[in-house]
């Protein structure tokens, strides 16, 4: 499923990760941990394809969702515009009503995100993730920002996702799900 | 391949589209540019009338200023709003920015075809073919646009992209200067049609050859590089692993 091999990436200021390597098989839970600037939401970018790491191997499924606490959505959007976008453009079914009540943001169809609470952007993130049916889904701090309602369904998503996950986080009780943690 | 009329580059067009709807901002910046520059010219050219080669050099200065403060926000404000990462783990490169440049050729060709109206009824030059002096208005829009969109694009992900942005953009920009003026003041009524025509070949292809350049680059740039390339084998580095 997911294989990294002798990963490792550098700043200005030298090596923020290196000789890291992981394995994940579908339906595990790698959990990424650390100090503050250790290098997880890098990590986690590398893995998503966003950041070409300065040395290492990944092997990743073709269809991966990815979703981080300082990713942004469009303010002059609204949610289904977002899973419209989105859809064309991975040429998938949008199906807008169908995420949005997954995310538990059916009632907010019409309202611009620049009108949603941090909370609320993160779960249509989340919707956005899973649209394109991931084999693969990448999280970093999922339960950061989110109400009891929001953690509830971070931890559904975790208990009955086919696929793996690796996530990021120090919040001790997102340690329940994991399979397998890497500390950087 | 990538095609104007692919479902990718129709949604980032009509992202583009209801973005700019909504917020306003290319419309402000360039309506507040173009009309205070039109203001200016008509006040500093009140008494005495420019001769037809002045009056097509303020209106091709005007039509790319307004360009430049408008288009390069189409591609930079997606990495400063911090959405850069979303579109890319969406969608390739390619229909990415050919949405985008549409988007721009369209905005900014119609900002060149009102600007010149205006401009042809301030100026106080008369216009003599008016055919010829809308297309070169229009088209020195839509140049200028793509030519901006190339040039941001190979900025996008630079740390100081803005001020790469103004001088990769100046020397691809200059040429378009000549280009608008020897088209524009045969309109005016000064010059053969010869060297109108081979104004807006000239044109036509700075319009053209983004469009063909510009994914390219986008996939180049796409994933990000930002590491300075240092030595592994640094003492300072060793101590951080």
């Amino acid at each position: 499923m997911l294989k990294i091999e002798n990963l490792g990436h550098r700043f200005d200021q030298g090596w923020l990760f290196r000789h890291v390597s992981a394995e994940v098989e579908s339906g595990g839970r790698l959990l990424i941990s650390g100090r503050n600037g250790s290098g997880k939401s890098t990590f986690l970018r590398s893995i998503a394809g966003l950041l070409i790491p300065r040395e290492g191997e990944i092997i990743a499924p073709e269809r991966v969702g990815y979703s981080a606490l300082d990713l942004n959505v469009y303010p002059h959007l609204t949610a289904s515009e977002h899973l419209e976008f989105s859809a064309l453009l991975r040429g998938v079914k949008p199906e807008p009503t169908k995420w949005l009540s997954q995310v538990g943001l059916e009632n907010v169809n019409g309202k611009l995100c620049n009108a949603f609470s941090t909370g609320m952007r993160a779960r249509l993130k989340i919707a956005l993730a899973l649209q394109c049916k991931p084999e693969l889904l990448i999280l970093d701090e999922p339960t950061a920002s989110l109400d009891d309602a929001g953690r509830e369904l971070i931890d559904s998503i975790m208990t009955n996702f086919g696929g793996a996950v690796v996530y990021a986080s120090n919040d001790e009780h997102d340690r329940r799900w994991a399979t397998h943690e890497l500390v950087l | 391949m990538n095609s104007f009329f692919s479902p990718q580059v129709k949604a980032c067009l009509i992202k583009e589209w209801r973005v700019e709807a909504r917020s306003r901002q290319g419309l402000f910046v360039s309506a507040l540019f173009g009309f205070m520059a039109l203001a200016a010219v008509n006040f500093s050219t009140m008494i005495t009338v420019p001769a037809p080669g002045l009056a097509a050099g303020l209106l091709a200065v005007i039509l790319i200023f307004v360009a430049t403060v408008a288009v390069p926000r189409i591609f930079l404000a997606e990495d400063e709003q911090g959405t850069f990462d979303l579109v890319r783990q969406w969608g390739a490169s390619g229909p990415v920015f050919l949405g985008k440049a549409l988007f721009g050729a369209i905005f900014q060709g119609g900002a060149g075809f009102i600007l010149g109206l205006f401009y042809s009824g301030m100026i106080g030059v008369p216009v003599v073919n008016w055919p010829l002096f809308l297309v070169m208005s229009t088209l020195l829009g839509i140049a200028s646009s793509n030519v901006l969109c190339l040039t941001s694009t190979m900025v996008m992900t630079a740390s100081n992209r803005w001020v790469l942005a103004s001088v990769v953009g100046l020397p691809l920009l200059f040429p378009l200067i000549f280009l608008g003026i020897g088209g524009l003041k045969v309109s005016f009524g000064d010059g053969g049609m010869e060297g109108a025509y081979q104004s807006i070949a000239a044109l036509v292809g700075y319009a053209v050859v983004p469009l063909g350049l510009g994914p390219m680059v986008a996939q180049s740039l796409w994933t990000e590089r930002r590491d300075p390339g240092q030595n592994p084998d640094l003492p300072q580095n060793k101590d951080r692993l």
